[in-house]
């Protein structure tokens, strides 16, 4: 039931002292998530809104039984927080730190790879199941509600923008993963919708993507071989973007017509997959994608 | 970061990889001194250029006047501010050899072509076979046997395949240890008197790792292009752009700033500039809304507030606070929705403006009085 994260997870969280690594302790539990754990360097022995304080993650793993860490550290701890919480055994990680050296981005990839370990971000909001009263990221509780629809985002403010449109027209989600805004990250668009593929409870998936890169061309080349066959929807964002200008996100820089807007439309136009012009359009169409599929 | 030709030549002398003997110059008479020092045989060329060789660009010098006649014709078209002299090899034979991050197999990759001196996408469209590609791991570096094989069929003369194979090694360490995004010898040459050199080296660092490079990150610093208002927004860790149209945008975060921009052009308007604050407080919209007026192309200035994690009412304060204070001119276009969204209202009704919901209608609204 959704993918990622769902009633089993029970979190660790790196950087638990720290003002957004607090705050969103709280958020996290608000929505129902089990937080078994926080860590600090030397922070053993504190409670963080009673959550116990541990030094390492492997403390917090035999102490815990923590499954899945989330790390609200620097960018320049991110590969170290994430190479201990993988060598500590955590089967999930969500990367919330923007600004990863690409290379140290591929050196957690390829670690996590190495050890079955499911890995999302940099540069996340997170990832939320709603069903499973999980949350294991920042995004606003109070926009997601359970359903069918699982969305894969490269944009967290975007993402609130589209979901909140669903929810309000009672659509609710199985699982909603911001994939991050990175060029290069540990969940990316085709191997969501792999997982989606796979979910009994999603019966739509939303890619709500953005220009440069080609994650978007791979789901359409996923859709197109049959791999994926339950119905696609898709947005994305940057028609109106100046070339070789980074606009924000450093995923959505256009070199050449690599990651162009009319390689994206072109490649999910052959696929047969419909693109959403307008944030209102996408509810229309995932309206239309679920009925169709009842 | 792009690093300008000579100094990835620097680094790669580093590293044990030769290039030709060479200069840089910034006007004609720094090119002539230059030539007298290499003395004679040089080629000249355009630094940070694409497609030099193509614009007839590089030109060869025998004789001080040579030299003094390439300057004063490269140094007169535009865009053109520094040159590159070097020695003049003999090339028997030209290959490529780069690195770059494939961002889909989330690996940097090892480029071989028995071909250089080419554009090396060109190539891989039209005669793909003529290409090599060996990923390499960042926690293992890279597999040497893989490697071996790659350069063996490129087929070329055994005396060099093995300093090629030596100077791809030594190019995978220099990428991983700088931070690499982009490092490219195209061409390396092969010279008549058996030397092997980088003839052109392009390499790009990451922007995200500069700050364990200090000596690029300084760099970095002093070459920081854009406008004024896009450096002032840069320091504050924010994302501006000027653009030529009439309509500010102030937003936070950039997925929705570019849905906003893409709503704008659907509906025929035109942004003068946008402002995407990372985070937005009391004080940060104050700030934004400071920065936002230095561009003086705004007829009006359109805000986006989806107070998801802060709070409508917070960020009303700072409208307020700066309509107050700077009684600016230019009206002010507030779509507002999410936490705390009545209060937030009731705030920005006490100082005539009337917020809108909805983020379509908002757009809509703003490109109208533009128009006006």
């Amino acid at each position: 039931m959704g993918i990622i994260v769902d009633e089993n997870t029970r979190v660790v969280v790196q950087g638990i002292t720290g003002n957004a690594g607090s705050a969103h302790t709280k958020t996290m539990m608000d929505f129902g998530t089990k937080i078994v754990a926080g860590t600090k360097p030397g922070g053993a022995g504190q409670e963080v809104l009673g959550v116990p304080v541990f030094n390492t993650v492997k403390e917090a793993v035999e102490e815990t039984g923590a499954n899945t860490s989330i790390m609200f550290v620097p960018a320049k701890a991110a590969k170290g927080a994430a190479f201990e919480a993988i060598d500590a055994g955590i089967k999930t990680i969500v990367v919330i730190p923007e600004h990863v050296p690409p290379l140290d981005t591929i050196a957690i990839v390829e670690k996590a790879n190495r050890n079955d370990v499911v890995m999302v971000g940099p540069n996340t909001p997170g990832i939320i199941t709603p069903r499973a009263k999980t949350k294991v990221g920042f995004v606003p509780n109070q926009y997601y509600i359970p359903g069918n629809v699982g969305v894969a985002s490269r944009s967290g403010t975007l993402t609130y923008e589209i979901v909140s449109r669903l929810t309000k027209n009672g659509i609710g989600q199985s699982t909603c993963l911001g994939v991050g805004g990175d060029p290069i990250v540990g969940t990316p668009f085709p191997l969501a919708a792999r997982r989606f593929q796979d979910d009994t409870d999603t019966k739509v998936m939303l890619f709500v993507g953005e220009i440069g890169g080609s994650q978007e061309e791979e789901v359409a080349a996923l859709v197109k071989e049959g791999v994926i066959t339950k119905p696609v929807v898709a947005y994305m964002a940057g028609y109106s973007a100046p070339k070789g200008k980074r606009l924000g996100h450093a995923g959505a820089l256009i070199s050449g017509t690599t990651g162009s807007m009319e390689s994206k439309i072109a490649a999910f136009a052959s696929a047969g997959v419909k693109v959403a012009k307008t944030p209102d359009d996408v509810v229309s169409l995932v309206s239309s994608a679920l009925n169709h599929d009842k | 970061m792009l690093l300008k030709e000579y100094e990835g030549k620097e680094l790669l002398s580093k590293y044990g990889i030769a290039s030709p003997i060479g200069f840089h110059a910034m006007n004609v008479d720094e090119l002539v001194t230059a030539f007298q020092n290499i003395g004679s045989d040089a080629v000249i060329k355009p630094i940070g250029m694409k497609k030099r060789g193509k614009m007839g660009y590089i030109i060869f010098a025998k004789t001080s006047d040579e030299a003094r006649a390439a300057g004063e014709k490269l140094f007169s078209i535009d865009g053109i501010k520094e040159l590159i002299i070097e020695q003049k090899l003999d090339v028997e034979n030209e290959v490529y050899v780069g690195i770059i991050l494939d961002y889909s197999k989330r690996l940097p990759v090892l480029v071989l072509s028995s071909q250089g001196g080419v554009d090396i996408e060109e190539m891989a469209d039209a005669s793909p076979g003529k290409i090599k590609r060996v990923y390499i791991s960042v926690l293992d570096g890279i597999d040497k046997q893989s490697l071996h094989s790659a350069v063996d069929s490129l087929r070329i003369d055994f005396d060099y395949s093995e300093e090629i194979e030596r100077i791809a090694l030594q190019l995978c360490k220099m990428f991983i240890e700088n931070d690499a995004e982009l490092l490219e010898l195209n061409p390396l040459a092969i010279t008549e008197d058996g030397r092997v050199a980088a003839l052109d080296c392009l390499l790009a660092i990451s922007d995200d790792a500069l700050y364990r490079h200090p000596e690029f990150s300084a760099l970095a610093n002093e070459r920081r292009t854009g406008t004024e208002l896009e450096k002032q927004a840069a320091e504050l860790g924010w994302s501006y752009l000027d653009m030529d149209g009439n309509i500010g945008i102030l937003s936070s975060g950039a997925g929705i700033t570019m849905a906003i921009l893409d709503l704008l052009k659907l509906h025929g308007g035109k942004p003068a500039n946008f402002l995407d604050t990372a985070q937005m407080g009391t004080e940060e919209v104050y700030k934004a809304f400071e920065l936002m007026a230095k561009n003086k192309n705004a007829k009006v200035i359109f805000v986006n507030i989806f107070a998801g994690l802060n709070r409508c009412d917070l960020l009303a304060e700072g409208i307020k606070k700066y309509i107050l204070e700077k009684k600016p001119s230019v009206p002010v276009i507030v779509r507002m929705i999410g936490n705390m969204e009545d209060e937030g209202f009731a705030i920005l009704r006490s100082i005539g403006i009337e917020p809108i919901k909805e983020l379509e209608p908002a757009v809509i609204k703003a490109v109208e009085i533009a128009q006006g």
